[in-house]
């Protein structure tokens, strides 16, 4: 098959301008011709996406809870060190101290500054103490400490009344009488501060003291280091839990303008938009507004926290722009420290950006530890300033006697910033520095006014990927739109959603913040309001599902909400039928809501939640299939002896919906889930499981015995042994052995009653039963094939319960999952069924003991090899000419328990190890460590990372794909109108001309030309080698994985058009896909889906393998082969669509389609059409007596056929049941093996019996045949395998028995 | 017995000087090893002298800069002043001539006991003002000198004695002496 229409080829010469206007049509044509496997899943590893660790969440939240408050003033005294200017800055906090008696001046100073500071954390415990002695801070500190523990504790220093601190480490506070001032220690302050502590030193040289610290803590490390060698003692000052402020350098002085306070830097940091709106005045005497004067800006009217007055909105804006400046300078890691850890800091800090600024002003250089860079020339001051600037030049007016004629006009400032932000977004997602206005996004969440604009621009910001989100939540948006979520504002809603989808995608663990404030019931009405789009309600569902994954909290919170038949309504919604996604989120919740859940369990057995459910898993979306076999499997009841009979009957109804899924299910995705969700039912009835299980082998061993009756002594030697020696392959299967099901006991003893009697006719028996076991745990693709063979129908019904035959279904299921082509689906089957045959293992062991006690010729044991070990654990070692028949094990039909673990496995020893205590026990722990789990859920949950807002740089990428594809195709379509005008001229006599000849390393068994490079797909049994064959190198292999004793028998390209794929079809009924088969730019190839496509192969004398045609337009595969039916595979759903009786009672030998019909050759020489749009209706035609080789549609209708007699026929299709067209004869002894059919040249190639390929034309032109291969000993050919037309050239390939490869060519050599 | 006299004195320098570890060494005879600036503190001690009995009250005052204000407390009802300086500290010297001067517009006075103080000679190894700068100095202010160590203890004594003396003889109450000296 080619792509595109076959009769395009040119024949005439078209004008130029035809000629490219035709190329542009059909190109268009092409494009609109769907690719296969192009879904997510088939691109992507289906696991969940790494998350890197969270380092917004702040590790400790932290509070300052206490705040000492140390003023050295000694009002009147100026220190010795210090000349002052005359006038000089006196103010402190506001308060000129002259104005007072010196005593009373200091209390109100004491008394303001507290108040200053109760602003910014109006919770703390606040001591003051003025002009204090070492005793005074001593206790002051310590006892501060003792009552804050592990919280911060703030130290303010004021030491303007004291000389400056000392380069030894001391500031200076006061003696008893205020005689002498006396040094104090910053040693001894670190001592009784201990941390967390922040520290605000507002002195002369105050940076003296941040290098005193930093050096006594160093110190104060190495003693630690060494003390901690003879006593461990704690180190009560952890220097980095110390945060400090100074006003202002080692070696600078304070600035003693008499128009500044004294203590400018505490008014900085705790009345700082006072100071900066005086230092606004200051510093731009000249040119403020008319009429502003510094007394007018006490009067700004409002208050400090209110946002909608003039003081508030100022207050507002300055906290926005320090927390952008602090935002976009500082080390992320730091900025959570300073600006999210504590309140108090955080402002604290904030301010002292202003102090900086300011302070720098005056040439001191305020310093703070840990160190921030200086942002003192940051352009967002700018922004500041204009702010000030436009508040106050209101100012006149609004304070004139007329104001209330006067409105005010409010800050443009965050509607312009979110402007700029809008700016930002638009230009994608380029690499670049974050968006500095993210802060200010934040803060605008708190007004009403912009906040519908801020959700979404943050929404939009959001959805540029992880790492925004990451920096979004490092900013600190998370309280804000958690609290948002009590907004009954509907217009928030869609918006929130989509920031909580985002958020949770990143950062699961937000579930228990997000339950902890009752946000699921936010989202449960989100998810029921038909308002929202579907997609804003997809999101709600994913929310949903985050919120109730493996959080009990959550499950139990959402419960008891309705969450389950909530979203089972949703099933009932027309929207969310028709969104795939929603579907799928809706199930993967429910299916989270009831995991280990039994309330929630029975709530949906109540709503009957699973029949809801089995309407999902025929949806065309594989995705939603899955999510349904997940929900479906979480909502099977693990504890089946708590539950009552309707439990297990549920159980047992959802088994048996599971169970038939496998035979239609072409996706990986879903057959995982189904290998998953099984698994659940095994551990829920593992006994019962285990006692099927135990009946297959049985049933195994009979075959053997059977196959095997001359070989009996062989398997006895074989077993000998071997007997325990358990294969561990699957190290991850945990079964709760130690505790089976209370009925285990009785169950088992039913079901072996009966064996035990089939079984006594000979020791010799039992033995082999023994050895057959052994295998158990071997779990071979064709013992795995030969278990499935075997029909539970003939099992005699296994006593003790009455799903078994469900059960035996399910284990049928199971054992063809572990089969599966697909490694991952049979990896986690093979872990399901390898737990249960462990067992099966064991239960034939003690069979085996128990027989031979019974019979009473146990063998003596070997005193010497039995060890006691205490505590009822005793270990047999015995030798190897034992092992298997001494009855080891005192406990009857004990299960496993975990100690088999310690089994050791050896070639020459064989010892075991049982504890005699671990009898059954009745209380069950529930089996909650799965053998095997699936990412398909965080899989799903990686589709949120990606942008789910339309941007038009997906436009722009679709453009360039789309472009790409068509310069491709054009090229594509170029080269094949040259071939076809170099046709014209081709001599069709030297069409056998040998090109190529060399040796495959096994005999091909099927052959594919690439249609557009010069590889050939050479298939042997089980591989497929790529020949470069025009260079005649053999390149690689590769292996299809398909079991050994089957072969390849069919392969295809899908997806011709654009990187083909490579569709290989094997005798087990099993399909495959892979990517990059010729390893083109050396990318390996992958499997992008296997599956088994026919169960049902009658076995026959004469197999046909497994037959496929493919239909690019409709992305059908059509299947047929050893069977009586043919089935139809649609690779857009990845399902069974299809399955069709041939009528016919032998294999289809041949496939193909065109149009819109089917032909299928038989093996009975019937060629079979089916209209595809009416496909059980069918036509049988008896066009041959013989199998069919060969069905092909040619070019206008016409359909030939050939058969093994050698008879070529062509038949117009609009008259099948006539005679045929035409009817050549290839006489060849032996008749023919294999015919190919040029699909754009007219020729046929026949590979006949008698080792000979002739060429034919349509019209029965005989064009040559070849006998010998070309070379000197001109060997005769070998026997034909497989033979197959270049698509486009003419060239042949043929493959024979003797592992020759041949191409002949009759193309021109200058071709090539 | 005479009556007790009343006097007060005043201890003025630069800082670090030694001011208050000469007051300590004479109130308490003990030497402070520690520095712990003074604010400004006043000293009792009864004290006899040549048989007078006297009660001293000794301001022991903030170190001096080059330009601080003169201390309020020690221009009222101060009989005599100790002018210190450390001999290890040419700016302590310079600054004792920047108090004098002060001293003088201050009190207006022509003739004001002093007695010039050159503290520290157990540092003669750091010595950086000689004895004979300091006598020249305490002679043109027509003051008494002494060089003293507050932490040996060498004429600390002296020094009140030198104070009491100069106090008295301006007042003319200092007892005649065996020969009189006119200055």
């Amino acid at each position: 098959m080619t792509m595109g229409p076959k009769d395009n080829g040119s024949k005439e010469q078209f004008e130029d301008d035809e000629e490219v206007l035709e190329i542009n049509s059909v190109i268009d044509k092409m494009l609109h011709v769907p690719i296969a496997y192009q879904e997510k899943r088939h691109l992507e590893k289906i696991s969940g996406a790494k998350i890197v660790a969270e380092s917004w969440r702040l590790k400790e939240r932290m509070k300052t809870v206490s705040v000492a408050l140390v003023l050295c003033l000694n009002v009147g005294v100026d220190p010795p060190d210090v000349v002052k200017t005359s006038p000089c800055a006196r103010r402190e906090c506001w308060i000129d101290p002259l104005m007072n008696s010196p005593q009373k001046a200091l209390e109100s100073i004491g008394n303001s500054i507290q108040k200053q500071y109760e602003r910014w954390q109006p919770r703390a415990r606040y001591k003051q103490s003025l002009d204090p002695t070492v005793e005074d801070v001593k206790r002051l500190c310590t006892s501060l400490r003792r009552n804050a523990k592990e919280e911060r504790v703030l130290l303010h220093y004021n030491g303007h009344g004291v000389p400056r601190p000392t380069a030894n480490g001391e500031i200076w506070v006061f003696n008893k009488n205020y005689t002498q001032y006396i040094p104090l220690s910053i040693y001894d302050l670190q001592s009784w501060m201990g941390s967390p502590s922040i520290f605000v030193y507002d002195c002369s040289c105050a940076g003296l003291i941040v290098s005193s610290f930093q050096s006594f803590a160093e110190q104060r490390e190495q003693d630690f280091q060494i003390n901690s060698l003879h006593s461990p003692s704690s180190n009560s000052c952890d220097a980095k839990n110390c945060i400090q402020l100074a006003a202002c350098s080692a070696s600078q002085l304070l600035p003693m303008n008499p128009e500044l306070p004294a203590d400018l830097f505490t008014t900085c940091l705790t009345t700082p938009i006072k100071i900066a709106l005086q230092w606004f005045c200051h510093q731009r005497q000249g040119s403020l507004a008319p009429g502003v004067t510094l007394d007018l800006i006490e009067k700004i009217p409002g208050r400090l926290n209110d946002r909608r007055t003039p003081l508030g909105e100022l207050n507002w804006i300055f906290t926005a722009i320090t927390d952008t400046i602090a935002w976009n300078i500082l080390p992320r890691d730091l900025f959570q420290k300073l600006f999210r850890q504590d309140l108090l800091v955080a402002s604290l800090f904030r301010n002292f950006l202003l102090a900086e600024r300011i302070m720098r002003s005056y040439r001191c250089t305020p310093v703070s530890s840990p160190p921030v860079p200086a942002t003192f020339r940051h352009p967002m001051w700018a922004a500041w300033d204009h702010a000030v600037d436009v508040c106050l030049s209101q100012l006149p007016q609004l304070l004139s006697d007329d104001s209330s004629n006067y409105a005010f006009q409010n800050s443009q400032f965050f509607a312009q910033h979110l402007t700029a932000f809008e700016v930002w977004l638009s230009f994608g997602i380029e690499q670049r520095d974050p968006p500095e206005q993210l802060p200010i996004v934040l803060q605008v969440l708190l007004s009403q006014v912009h906040r519908l604009r801020a959700l979404d621009l943050l929404g939009r910001f959001l959805d540029l990927g992880p790492w925004a989100v990451s920096l979004a939540l490092s900013v600190g948006i998370f309280p804000y739109v958690l609290k948002l979520l009590q907004s009954q504002a509907k217009e928030l809603r869609p918006l929130l959603v989509f920031i909580w989808a985002k958020i949770l995608a990143v950062d699961s663990t937000c579930q228990s913040d997000l339950v902890k404030d009752g946000g699921h019931q936010y989202f449960l009405r989100a998810l029921q309001d038909p308002q929202m789009s579907a997609s804003r309600r997809t999101m709600a569902a994913f929310v949903l599902a985050e919120i109730v994954n493996g959080n009990s909290a959550g499950q139990e919170a959402c419960l008891q909400r309705n969450v389950v038949s909530i979203c089972l309504d949703q099933l009932d919604d027309e929207i969310v039928m028709t969104t795939p996604k929603l579907k799928q989120w809706v199930s993967i919740c429910l299916g989270r809501v009831w995991t280990n859940y039994d309330e929630a369990r029975w709530r949906g057995v109540r709503d009957q939640a699973h029949e809801r459910l089995y309407e999902l898993l025929d949806d065309p979306q594989a995705e939603v299939r899955a999510a349904a076999v997940y929900a479906l499997g979480t909502f099977v009841d693990n504890q089946p002896e708590a539950g009552s009979d309707h439990a297990a009957h549920v159980n047992q109804a959802v088994g048996a919906t599971l169970a038939p899924l496998q035979r239609r299910e072409a996706s990986v995705l879903v057959r995982c889930e189904l290998a998953s969700a099984l698994q659940r039912l095994v551990s829920c009835y593992d006994s019962s499981f285990a006692a099927i299980a135990f009946r297959f082998v049985e049933e195994e061993k009979n075959l053997d015995v059977i196959q095997e009756v001359g070989s009996k002594t062989k398997a006895r030697t074989a077993g000998n042994g071997s007997v325990h020696q358990v294969t561990r392959s699957n190290s991850r299967s945990s079964f709760d052995h130690a505790n089976p099901p209370a009925n285990y006991l009785s169950m088992m003893k039913q079901s072996l009653a009966g064996d035990v009697s089939g079984l006594s006719s000979s020791s010799d028996s039992t033995t082999q039963a023994a050895s057959g076991y052994d295998q158990d745990t071997n779990l071979s693709a064709e013992r795995l094939n030969r278990l499935r063979k075997i029909s539970f129908s003939g099992l005699p019904s296994i006593v003790g319960s009455s799903y078994s035959s469900v059960n035996a279904n399910i284990w049928k299921v199971l054992l063809s999952l572990a089969a599966d082509p697909h490694p991952n689906v049979s990896a986690l089957a093979k872990c399901v069924v390898a737990g249960v045959m462990e067992r099966v293992a064991l239960m034939a062991k003690e069979q085996n003991c128990r027989y031979l006690s019974e019979s009473g010729s146990p063998r003596p044991r070997r005193r010497g090899d039995s060890e006691n070990y205490g505590d009822g654990l005793s270990v047999e070692s015995s030798s190897p000419s034992q092992s298997n028949n001494s009855p080891l094990i005192p406990i009857q039909l004990t299960p496993y328990s975990r100690t088999r673990k310690s089994f050791w496995k050896g070639p020459d020893r064989s010892k075991e190890v049982f504890r005699a205590s671990d009898v059954p026990s009745t209380s069950i722990a529930l089996v909650q460590d799965r053998l095997v789990s699936t990412q398909f859920c965080s899989w799903s949950t990686t589709a949120f990372f990606e942008p789910l807002c339309k941007e038009t740089c997906n436009e722009e990428k679709e453009e360039l794909i789309r472009q790409k594809r068509h310069s491709h195709l054009e090229k594509l379509l170029l080269n094949r109108i040259e071939i076809d005008v170099a046709h014209q001229k081709l001599d069709m006599s030297r069409l056998g001309d040998q090109q190529f000849f060399n040796k495959n390393p096994q005999q091909p068994v099927s052959l594919l030309f690439h249609p557009h490079n010069n590889n050939l797909l050479v298939a042997d049994r089980t591989g497929i080698n790529v020949w470069e064959w025009e260079c005649g190198q053999r390149k690689q292999c590769l292996r299809n994985n398909n079991p050994t004793n089957s072969s390849i028998s069919s392969m295809h390209f899908i997806n011709e058009h654009q990187d083909p794929l490579l569709l290989v079809g094997s005798d087990d009924g099993c399909v495959r896909i892979w990517k990059n088969p010729c390893r083109k730019e050396n990318q390996n190839p992958e499997l992008v889906a296997a599956w088994q496509a026919i169960s049902d192969i009658i076995p026959s004398s004469r197999s046909s393998g497994l037959v496929t045609t493919w239909d690019q337009s409709n992305l059908h595969i059509y299947i047929g082969g050893d069977s009586r039916h043919i089935q139809l595979w649609d690779t857009t759903t990845e399902r069974k669509e299809q399955e069709f009786l041939t009528g016919a009672d032998s294999c289809v030998t041949t496939l193909d389609f065109s149009g819109n019909l089917l032909a299928a050759g038989c093996g009975d020489g019937s060629v079979r059409m089916f209209d595809t749009r009416d496909r059980p209706r069918h036509k049988a035609h008896p066009a041959h007596n013989q199998w069919i080789v060969n069905t092909t549609f040619l070019e206008k209708e016409l359909l030939l056929t050939a058969s093994e007699l050698g008879d070529v026929k062509m038949w117009d299709i609009r008259k099948m049941s006539g005679d045929p067209y035409r009817t050549i004869k290839v006489v060849r002894t032996g008749g023919i093996r294999h015919v190919g059919v040029h699909p754009n040249l007219h020729i046929i190639a026949c590979g006949s019996a008698d080792h000979s390929v002739s060429f034919l034309g349509l019209d029965g032109e005989d064009l040559g045949t070849v006998k010998y291969y070309e070379g000197f000993l001109g060997q005769r050919l070998g026997r034909i395998t497989c033979m197959a037309f270049h698509p486009l050239l003419a060239n042949l390939a043929v493959g024979t028995a003797d592992c020759f490869l041949t191409v002949y060519s009759g193309e021109s050599k200058s071709q090539s | 017995m005479a009556s007790t006299r009343y006097r007060k004195l005043a201890i003025l320098g630069y800082r670090t000087a030694g001011k208050t570890a000469i007051t300590i060494q004479f109130v308490k005879n003990e030497f402070v090893t520690s520095y712990r600036p003074t604010i400004e503190d006043t000293y009792y001690k009864k004290y006899t002298l040549n048989e007078q009995n006297y009660e001293l009250d000794i301001v022991d005052t903030a170190g001096q800069e080059d330009y601080s204000l003169f201390p309020v407390s020690c221009s009222l009802d101060v009989y005599g002043y100790v002018l210190v300086y450390s001999v290890t500290s040419v700016k302590s010297f310079e600054v004792v001539k920047v108090i004098h001067d002060e001293l003088m517009d201050v009190l207006g006075r022509i003739k004001i006991p002093i007695v010039l103080v050159g503290n520290k000679t157990d540092l003669d190894r750091e010595r950086k003002v000689s004895t004979e700068e300091g006598r020249e100095l305490a002679q043109s202010w027509n003051a008494i000198f002494l060089e003293t160590s507050a932490k040996e203890d060498s004429d600390v004594k002296a020094i009140i004695d030198g104070i009491i003396k100069e106090i008295e003889k301006q007042d003319g109450d200092l007892p005649e002496e065996k020969s009189c000296i006119v200055s």
